[in-house]
């Protein structure tokens, strides 16, 4: 009787189920009339929907619906700015997009269901992965099957040869951004000594090795380095220890703005008056709602862009965004992660088909204009040094800081080149 | 009487025998490489609700499965990425390592019984887990990657499928294994045990030490589990194993039936199978894992396996309110 | 040696945060004989009550306070009558059914506050300084709050007719009823103080920290660890083991790392369990 009961079970899980996307895109009907049927193809989302980590893979959700409803509609950033057709060509076909994103609530086990799905029922070519441990998991059978996978996630482990089709165009790169902003900081902040308040994660641990060598080498003397317990809330013992020391930076590597919003708060809260720096895009409302402006005053971080916006698509992307999901929903590092679904779209019209080995070579070989970046011109496709293919996006970097009532651009870095 | 009762034992043996071929030819028939993926996950998960069930025959809750699993994929992923082991002795040292750990641990705290021993498994979990961060031998914050997969007779598995049968092969080895256990005379006593200590001391039986044994063999099997779980998604970090991981073990076990030997796998079943038909509702999804513990406990606190004998007697119940 | 009494101060002022979160899970078990694990939950929803009704609506802070610990405390009343009555006694039903509980209302709480972390500013800015040692107004006024609900707590149970019905219950159900004390009545009044309680924690960790919807797992984990370091069901032992809890946690922050000082707890819960599993004042 059990038996039969859960062998049915089983088998009833084979039971072809209609696949219902959660966010179906539409492609918008142009204004003149198509002489032909563009095939719609899926892009797959392995997300985070639920769980702590849910604000960032909707945000992410966010973002690739609108630039996917802008590809298929030849809108204003795939038609006006870059001057394409609704929709995308290979060997002459037209296609468009559809969307399909599930849940994989950064569990790898159910990541590799969510991908198996995409990949087995959905018949997805091209996925994008959000977050490094699931790509892991999944990564041989992404591989197996030659998808084109883009990842939201900044381990090297997740890029380089043995990824040979995985792409990540994310500004976050524990290797790159400290060669950027450790010279700046000498440079602009005349910064001598520092200390380093990080989350005790591979990312954070990554950022802050990399981070604390930079620092060294320019002669900026490395007071301490503090580890705290992921999505930890009270500071106080790790400051305490910190301020001790007087340093004349206090700073933090790579957290999410739920800890760095405390970090600030509970630093000022204490009586530190030297400057507060993070190394990662801010999620300003959530910010500004733990630490007030008043605290945040001269805050710096990085990767993110405000208004006034010097280049189109950032003015083009803010518009579209707040119009969809309200100017409290905005933060200007919502750019850090919106590079992929034009470059991956690029990557396929370069390489003139569908196959995830053309697409790759393609993509490895694009330069100048044949590129896009939310962050501005001269990115470029690099990574050799470092991870041993050219599979990432190295773009211009950003410094912005908060400031009566505000965040604004401080600095443009060019992307640093030869990487 | 009698008769009728042989008939439906060898009736149930045949179904039981038919399933078993239909999942072992799933890969055959399956219209898509997920249902295989799928199946694989309900066989783990099932792997370790069954031990939980069997620590529950002698009376404790293992809340904290986490834990020994966590010690069974460590042990596994270090063996044969550090050491160079193939993967059958590594996984094999690792439910020995498992085991291990059950039997010096359980020593001080089986004696404890009812909701403590389930926190005291828990917090067995987490400290586990800030070793495994702060020691760079364990991989540190990273965990271990790249962990090779298992092979046989050379050829290391590729795919999907290789990892369905030996998820599928495990899962019957232990609920087999359980199963003659069950029967055996060990199995009578600790089953004595779980009725009450004290009777069961009163019959002779050494209850320290069986409940020991029990435990350690539970965790054996978890840990072989634990090293398949290592090896099959290639890369383990420390926060894997943590109290999500625990309770979704412990919640597959009691909404399949803490006190019967199927209760793993059908819970497993149901919690994996109803959540994956739910995708088009994917905002609502995780709600039903929540929902569903709730509605089995106060609904049939049997679990789903003690579904039939509950409509079973609800119909006896009818019967005999009509009857007046 | 300044931060030692750095380390001191802290650990004691978290210490009575944490026992006020612990407390209420001490008086279900003593009169329920249920674990709740849905405690962190409720104490998640005491603060977006704050969040909503001080941080959104403006009310002044007290006030939100007290319709909090109003509001959760009407919604466990409600919530005994209606689910938990089945499950009632049973310990490990009640432990199963709570833990589905917990998971529920988590993601509910996605769902319905939303995904964003969100925060309230301080009701009471400020640093205060004592020689070197620093904190602030904020912490040292969340101290005290607690510590009033705890008097106020400690007070009913010891001082009171009602106190007396809870400890009867607690010691003995059934000789209690003997004596007239309506059981039904007192563990729905033990939940409804309960879940008070709990909101009442969340509310003043909202204004000390972050506000989102998995925030009761770890104040959840706490409450358990202390509640059972001390002895299931006894009040005293709580306040003490979470006082003990915050200076491990403080000090093991300070001298060894933060990223140590959960382990440490635990730790420290294992071994007490599992050489005093009665606890430090708790009855075998």
């Amino acid at each position: 009787m059990i038996a039969i009961l859960s062998v049915g079970l089983i088998l009833a899980s084979c039971a072809p189920e209609p696949t219902t996307p959660t966010q179906p895109t539409a492609p918008t009907t142009p204004a003149e009339p198509t002489e032909e049927e563009a095939i719609i193809i899926p892009w797959g989302t392995a997300s985070c929907l639920s769980g702590p980590y849910a604000a960032w893979g909707m945000e992410e959700h966010y973002i690739q619906e609108i630039q996917v409803d802008d590809i298929n509609s030849g809108g204003g950033c795939w038609g006006d700015i870059l001057g394409h057709e609704p929709g995308f060509r290979a060997n002459g076909q037209l296609y468009k997009w559809e969307l399909i994103a599930y849940d994989a609530k950064m569990d790898p086990v159910e990541g590799n269901k969510v991908i198996s799905r995409l990949i087995y029922e959905d018949k997805c070519k091209f996925i994008h992965v959000f977050m490094d441990q699931v790509y892991l998991a999944a990564k041989s059978m992404l591989i197996e099957n030659k998808v084109l996978t883009t990842v939201q996630g900044d381990s090297p482990d997740s890029v380089g040869p043995d990824s040979p089709y995985t792409f990540r165009t994310l500004l976050s790169n524990p290797e790159i951004n400290p060669r950027v902003y450790a010279p700046w900081i000498k440079d602009n902040l005349g910064v001598q000594t520092v200390a380093m308040i990080s989350e005790d994660s591979e990312m954070g641990r990554l950022h802050c090795e990399h981070y604390g060598d930079q620092f060294s080498d320019l002669g900026i003397q490395v007071l301490a380095e503090e580890f705290y317990e992921t999505l930890a809330t009270d500071f106080s013992a790790p400051l305490a220890k910190i301020i001790a020391l007087n340093p004349d930076m206090i700073f933090s590597p790579h957290a999410p703005s739920e800890e760095v919003g405390l970090i600030v708060k509970q630093a000022r809260e204490l009586g530190y008056e030297g400057i507060l720096f993070e190394g990662v895009c801010p999620a300003t409302k959530t910010l500004v709602d733990l630490a007030g402006w008043d605290a945040l005053e001269g805050f710096y971080s990085v990767n993110a862009v405000s208004p006034p916006f010097p280049y189109p698509q950032q003015q083009w992307f803010y518009d579209e965004y707040t119009a969809r999901h309200g100017v409290d929903a905005w933060s200007g590092g919502l750019f850090d992660r919106a590079d992929d679904p034009y470059n991956l779209t690029l990557a396929i019209e370069k390489a003139n088909s569908l196959d995830a080995e053309d697409v790759a070579a393609a993509w490895e070989s694009m330069t100048g204009d044949e590129l896009f970046s939310f962050f501005g011109p001269g990115a470029y496709m690099g990574g050799q040094t470092i991870y041993g293919n050219n599979h990432i996006l190295v773009p211009r970097h950003w410094v912005s800081m908060i400031t009566e009532g505000k965040e604004i651009n401080v600095a443009e870095i060019p992307p640093p080149p030869g990487l | 009487m009698l008769n009728t009762k042989n008939l439906s034992r060898k009736a149930v043996w045949v179904i039981v025998a038919i399933a078993l071929i239909l999942l072992f030819l799933l890969p055959v028939f399956a219209t898509s490489k997920y249902q295989i993926v799928t199946g694989t996950s309900i066989f783990l998960f099932a792997i370790f609700a069954t031990c939980v069930y069997q620590v529950a025959v002698v009376n404790r809750l293992l809340f904290g499965a986490g834990a020994f699993i966590s010690v069974g994929a460590y042990t596994s992923a270090i063996l044969v990425m550090n050491f160079g082991f193939p993967f059958w002795p590594a996984m094999l040292l690792a439910g020995l390592a498992s085991a291990l750990v059950a039997f010096v641990i359980g020593i001080p705290i089986l004696r404890i019984g009812g909701v403590y021993f389930a926190i005291i498994t828990w917090c067995l979990g987490e400290v586990l887990i800030t070793i495994y961060k702060a020691t760079p031998w364990f991989g540190g914050v990273d965990g271990i990657r790249g962990i090779s997969p298992p092979s046989i007779l050379g050829t290391p598995f590729v795919g999907p499928v290789p990892y369905y049968y030996l998820a599928l092969g495990l899962m019957l080895v232990v609920i087999v294994v359980f199963y003659r256990l069950g029967k055996s005379r060990f199995g009578q006593d600790l089953k004595a045990i779980g009725l009450s200590d004290i009777l069961a001391t009163s019959l002779g039986i050494n209850v320290p030490r069986h409940r020991l044994m029990c435990f350690a063999i539970s965790c054996f099997f978890i840990g072989l589990g634990g090293s398949f779980y290592a090896h099959y998604l290639s890369s383990i970090e420390p926060y894997f194993f943590g109290i999500s991981l625990s309770s979704q073990v412990f919640a597959f076990t009691v909404i399949g039936g803490l006190g019967s030997l199927w209760g793993g796998l059908i819970g497993s079943t149901v919690m994996t199978v109803i959540p994956e038909w739910m995708h088009a509702v994917e905002q609502v999804r995780p709600l039903l894992y929540g929902a569903m513990i709730m509605f089995v406990i106060v609904v049939m606190p049997g679990g789903i396996v003690s579904l039939p004998r509950q409509v079973r007697l609800w119909r006896k119940g009818k019967i005999r309110e009509a009857e007046g | 040696m300044a931060l030692f009494t750095q380390g001191l101060v802290n650990g004691l002022e978290m210490g009575c945060l944490y026992a006020l979160m612990a407390l209420g899970l001490c008086l279900i078990f003593g009169v329920m004989k249920t674990v709740n694990f849905a405690h962190g939950e409720f104490l998640m929803l005491g603060a977006y009550a704050t969040y909503y009704l001080f941080g959104q609506i403006g009310m002044p802070y007290i006030l939100s306070f007290i319709l909090t610990m109003a509001l959760l405390f009407a919604l466990g009343f409600g919530i005994e009558k209606g689910f938990l009555r089945p499950i009632r006694g049973n310990t490990v039903a009640g432990f199963i059914f709570t833990l589905g509980l917990s998971m529920f209302l988590m993601n509910l709480g996605w769902l319905v506050f939303g995904l964003v972390t969100k925060g309230v500013p301080s009701p009471f800015p400020g640093l205060l300084q004592v020689g070197t040692v620093r904190t602030s107004v904020e912490r040292v006024v969340t101290a005290v709050i607690a510590l009033g609900l705890i008097g106020g707590l400690m007070y009913i149970v010891y001082r009171s007719k009602l106190g007396r019905a809870f400890r009867a219950v607690a010691q003995d159900p059934e000789a209690a009823q003997l004596q007239g004390v309506n059981i039904s009545h007192i563990s729905s009044l033990s939940l409804a103080i309960s879940l008070a309680l709990a909101g009442a924690s969340g509310s003043l960790v909202a204004c000390l920290f972050n506000i989102l919807p998995s925030m009761g797992v770890r104040p959840c984990a706490l409450a358990f660890v202390i509640v059972v370091v001390g002895g299931l069901g006894s009040i005293p032992g709580a306040i003490i083991a979470a006082l003990l809890v915050g200076l491990v946690e403080s000090f093991v922050s300070i001298y060894v790392g933060t990223i140590w000082s959960w382990g440490a707890i635990f730790l420290m819960a294992f071994l007490v369990i599992a050489f005093r599993p009665q606890g430090l004042r708790g009855r075998a």
